[in-house]
């Protein structure tokens, strides 16, 4: 469970206007672990999660990932790093409408210049892994919440990133569906060593992972949990 | 790198026929390609204008016959005939042969013989139709062919070559032994380059408002559709060139219809008879100038690309989602007000040239017609802050207008220009109009060329059957053998007493006021004798005539009855008669008596063919602008609808009546659009005013009809597009909309 830090983010802090959303977070993150943020909506949780995955640039502290400065990054570095090593999976909203089930997994393979028939025979095979051969052919709005969710998990496998992160991804799912969401996303990203940063305040969620940590008020703490 | 910016792209094109679900994909699809195919047709069209005019002109100068001597080529007498037949222009030459070796005319086989015509296909097909019933007096002649293509201008001229017996004593005759002058180089100048520009712009802007319109519609679900690339690693420079794809596939499908609808223009083209081009256009003439036209249909597709990007300007597309800048900085006014300053200011500069072609001020109009698409945000953003609180469907729109002018703005600006360019050419149209005669009423001035004393006596007796005209007057022009010329006045005793007293008078009687001739002195019919000295008509004066102290027509003048010229074998003498008040079917009748001996000049039968072209292409132009603007704002109110649904549907969930959102939306229409109509006119009405009353200096008129009737058009697409937007509104105020993805 524990290999090299990946990522690690110390006393990062982020305000929107007046508003504090982070006060000196820190966290590390290693190779194939799994990480549950957890606590109360509002206490920065997503913030803390946007800013590890680069997407948010810190107002101050740092955040490094495989000993990068992140916020020294440009934008196009970030942007291949999204590509290449960090897979996403979102609440919803994630997955482009317009394509096929099939072309949103090869999506990020297209953009980081894998020709056409290589990525869409990759996200083949990936969505076989995952059962999900049936939808391939279909758009987002024709299959289910849950099946939709899978697919994005899928997506961000596909690439076989060194992080996944999760901001509630069983959010809009019933708990069945949920539950199925999840064991995939573990199980799947254990197999591939891929470390998870997964955003919840659902404890049910949350005992997927490997090591929890509460955010309260712009500030993480370490939960000593035991699996 | 070519490979990503390739594949990016590619992406793009492939989202542009899915996005937003395929049939607003298609529909998309569908509106940029109409807007950019408009496009690419009036650029092919105005690239097209330098070759029409240098193949007319190449035609023209083919046919122009040229004197002199050529050896080997007996010459050819050759009269021209410039006439009219229900203002249609008719034209051609009277041809008298001097020899078997004929100088040979373009598209023509055998030049006609005495009694004998050959005719072009249009004026043979007139002659052959009913509506040609009342020409064909004036052709009683053997048609022994038609002209070809390479004799015509265009494929609908009327034009003709008449076989003449005596066209070598007209006045005015050329001796020819070639045809085919040099063609003058008839490219655009400067001005007429311009003015197609000026055109051509006038016509973009609103095709352009519509493209960028048209790529903005379901641009909420692309911009979340291009965050969800972000959050997956696409860069912010992807994103652009996706962007960039999605419109460059509309514009190569634009590029498409435009071809299309250029070879539909091109193949109509000769079914298309206007003044200005008298004869219409052949199809082969009409090719465009690639060197203009190549660069600007490149650029189209770049400029729906760039405006695809440049929409973007305002929008941060990030991995989480789209920020729009919100940060509203209030419009200026002072750099809006440079350009209709600087226009006005070139337009007073022209004062006193009395010359509307100056480029000064062609200019000037450019720039204060430009003036109004630059002005009318900053007047839509003030007039919207100035309106306060009313009813609730008021409220909304006000509230809506306050929050985002600018689309509103760029919607009507197209719309505006038109309409003020449209006020202004109508006023000086009016103006123009209000000087001629009434109309259906013609002023005929008839002049009737006779070689023989009894044509000219059967020309008077015709005329006197005619109503209405004054009295006929026939004058000639004597030369002495010393080179003298004397003016001859002919006519009955009765008809010269009003020239000039007369104590008695008898037929055969010659009276001399002035005149520098002795009696029986010989004398030749001036004008007829550059021709043929030895064919002149010539005429031994009688020994005994009458001195008189003057003449009214001339300080020098011979008075003449007929008896006493029945001497002469043959005169040069031109009766002329003037019909103040003419129909169109007793203007035909004048022609048919004169025939190709004379001229027949009317004034009021027919309006100018310029300003005829020019309101043609206005009242087109207008209504293809007024469409155009019609479907942006449908465009827009329909991507406002899908934009707001979920609002909306809270609306009514709060007892929002539907009344009152379609109210909203039609004021939210209304307003910019009244205020359009409002700078539009004024700036139509200011143009009339510095063009007519200080550059040359005429009273204005305000042509009220016109100002109505574009208002009232501008009133019915508003409330047109409302009505088209209702059933939108309806579904998209169902509750189901407040449904969470």
């Amino acid at each position: 469970m524990t290999g090299d830090v990946l990522l690690e983010a110390d006393g990062v802090g982020k305000a929107y206007g007046p508003t504090e959303a982070l006060a000196g977070a820190s966290l590390r993150v290693r190779a194939g672990e799994v990480v549950a943020l957890m606590g109360p909506s509002g206490a920065g949780k997503s913030t803390l999660l946007h800013c590890l995955a680069g997407i948010v640039r810190p107002d101050s502290g740092t955040v490094r990932y495989r000993g990068a400065d992140l916020a020294t990054l440009s934008d196009r570095a970030r942007s291949a790093l999204r590509r290449t090593d960090f897979g996403f999976v979102f609440q919803f909203g994630q997955l482009v409408p317009e394509l096929t089930c099939l072309e949103n997994v090869a999506l990020p393979l297209r953009l980081n210049g894998a020709r056409g028939r290589a990525a869409a025979q990759r996200a083949r095979t990936m969505l076989a892994d995952l059962g999900l051969e049936d939808v391939a052919g279909k758009r987002p709005g024709e299959v289910s919440g849950g099946q939709g969710q899978r697919v994005a998990v899928a997506r961000a496998l596909v690439t076989a990133p060194s992080v996944v992160f999760a901001d509630e991804p069983t959010g809009a799912l019933d708990s069945l569906n949920g539950e199925q969401v999840m064991q995939l996303l573990t199980t799947a990203a254990r197999e591939r060593d891929a470390a998870i940063v997964l955003v919840t305040h659902e404890p049910r969620v949350a005992a997927y992972s490997d090591r929890e940590v509460v955010v309260r008020d712009g500030r993480t703490r370490e939960l000593e949990v035991t699996r | 790198m070519i490979r990503r910016w390739t594949a990016d792209l590619a992406l793009g094109l492939r989202l542009a026929l899915r996005g937003g679900g395929a049939r607003t994909a298609l529909v998309r699809l569908a509106l940029t390609a109409t807007g950019v195919g408009l496009g690419v047709l009036v650029l092919l069209t105005a690239t097209s204008l330098p070759h029409m005019l240098g193949a007319r002109g190449e035609r023209a100068a083919a046919r122009t016959p040229v004197a002199g001597d050529v050896r080997g080529v007996d010459p050819l007498y050759l009269l021209l005939r410039d006439d009219e037949f229900r203002g249609r222009g008719l034209q051609g030459y009277l041809v008298q042969a001097t020899g078997p070796r004929q100088p040979a005319a373009p598209g023509v086989e055998r030049l006609p013989g005495p009694g004998e015509a050959v005719l072009s296909p249009a004026l043979a097909a007139l002659l052959q139709s009913p509506d040609g019933e009342l020409l064909r007096p004036r052709f009683p002649q053997r048609l022994i062919g038609t002209i070809g293509d390479a004799g015509l201008t265009g494929p609908n001229e009327l034009f003709f070559y008449v076989g003449s017996g005596m066209a070598a004593v007209q006045p005015e005759v050329s001796a020819v032994s070639r045809f085919g002058a040099e063609p003058r180089d008839r490219g655009l100048d400067p001005l007429e380059l311009l003015l197609v520009v000026i055109g051509a712009t006038t016509c973009l802007v609103p095709v352009f408002v519509f493209v960028v319109t048209s790529t903005r519609l379901a641009a909420a679900s692309r911009d979340r559709r291009l965050a969800a690339l972000r959050l997956v690693g696409a860069d912010r420079g992807q994103v652009r060139r996706i962007a960039a794809g999605e419109a460059l596939l509309a514009s190569l499908a634009g590029l498409v219809v435009g071809g299309v609808l250029f070879l539909l223009v091109r193949a109509l083209v000769p079914r298309i008879t206007v003044s200005a081009f008298r004869g219409g256009i052949f199809t082969a003439d009409v090719v465009p100038d690639w060197r203009l036209g190549v660069p600007a249909l490149l650029a189209l597709p770049l400029l729906a690309c760039a405006a695809a990007v440049f929409a973007l300007r305002r929008v941060v597309i990030e991995p989480l989602g789209v920020v729009r800048r919100g940060t509203q900085v209030r419009r200026k006014l002072w750099w809006r007000l440079l350009p209709v300053l600087a226009g006005g200011a070139l337009l007073l500069s022209a004062l006193g040239t009395e010359d509307p072609r100056d480029p000064a001020v062609v200019a000037g109009v450019v720039l204060v017609l430009a003036a109004v698409p630059v002005v009318l945000p900053w007047l839509v953003e003030r007039f919207a802050g100035l309106l306060r609180g009313g009813s609730p469907a008021w409220l909304l729109a006000v509230r809506r207008l306050q929050l985002d002018s600018a689309t509103a703005a760029r919607l009507v600006s197209g719309i505006a220009v038109v309409l003020a360019g449209s006020i202004a050419l109508q006023g000086i149209y009016a103006r123009a109009e209000s000087d001629r005669p009434p109309s259906g009423e013609a002023r005929v001035l008839a002049t009737y060329f006779a070689t023989h004393l009894a044509d000219t006596q059967a020309f008077t007796a015709a005329f006197g059957t005619l109503p209405a005209h004054e009295p006929v007057r026939t004058l000639g022009r004597l030369e002495t053998a010393a080179g003298e010329q004397t003016a001859l006045v002919f006519g009955t005793c009765a008809e010269l007493r009003a020239r000039a007293e007369l104590t008695e008078c008898r037929d055969g009687d010659v009276y001399a006021a002035g005149a520098p001739v002795r009696p029986g002195e010989q004398v030749w019919f001036a004008g007829t004798r550059r021709a043929d000295p030895a064919a002149a008509p010539q005429w031994t004066v009688p020994d005994r005539f009458h001195r008189v102290p003057r003449a009214l027509d001339a300080p020098s003048a011979l008075l003449v009855t007929p008896a006493a010229l029945a001497t002469a074998t043959s005169v040069g003498l031109a009766s002329s008669t003037t019909i103040p008040a003419a129909g169109p079917e007793l203007v035909e009748r004048v022609r048919n008596l004169v025939g190709f001996d004379g001229t027949v000049y009317s004034l009021g039968t027919e309006r100018d063919g310029t300003y005829a072209l020019i309101t043609r292409v206005l009242s087109i132009g207008s209504i293809l602008v007024l469409l155009l603007a019609a479907g942006s704002l449908l465009i827009a109110a329909w991507e406002q609808l899908r934009e707001r649904r979920r609002s909306l549907a809270t609306l009514m969930a709060n007892g929002v009546g539907r009344g009152v959102l379609a109210r909203s939306l039609l004021w939210q229409l209304a307003i910019p659009v009244a205020l359009a109509v409002a700078v539009a006119v004024l700036a139509g009405l200011g143009l009339d005013w510095l063009l007519l009353t200080l550059v040359v200096h005429r009273q204005m008129v305000v042509d009220l009809p016109t100002i109505g009737i574009l208002t009232a058009t501008a009133a019915a697409a508003v409330l047109l597009v409302t009505a088209a937007t209702l059933p939108a509104l309806w579904r998209t105020t169902s509750l189901e909309q407040l449904r969470e993805e």
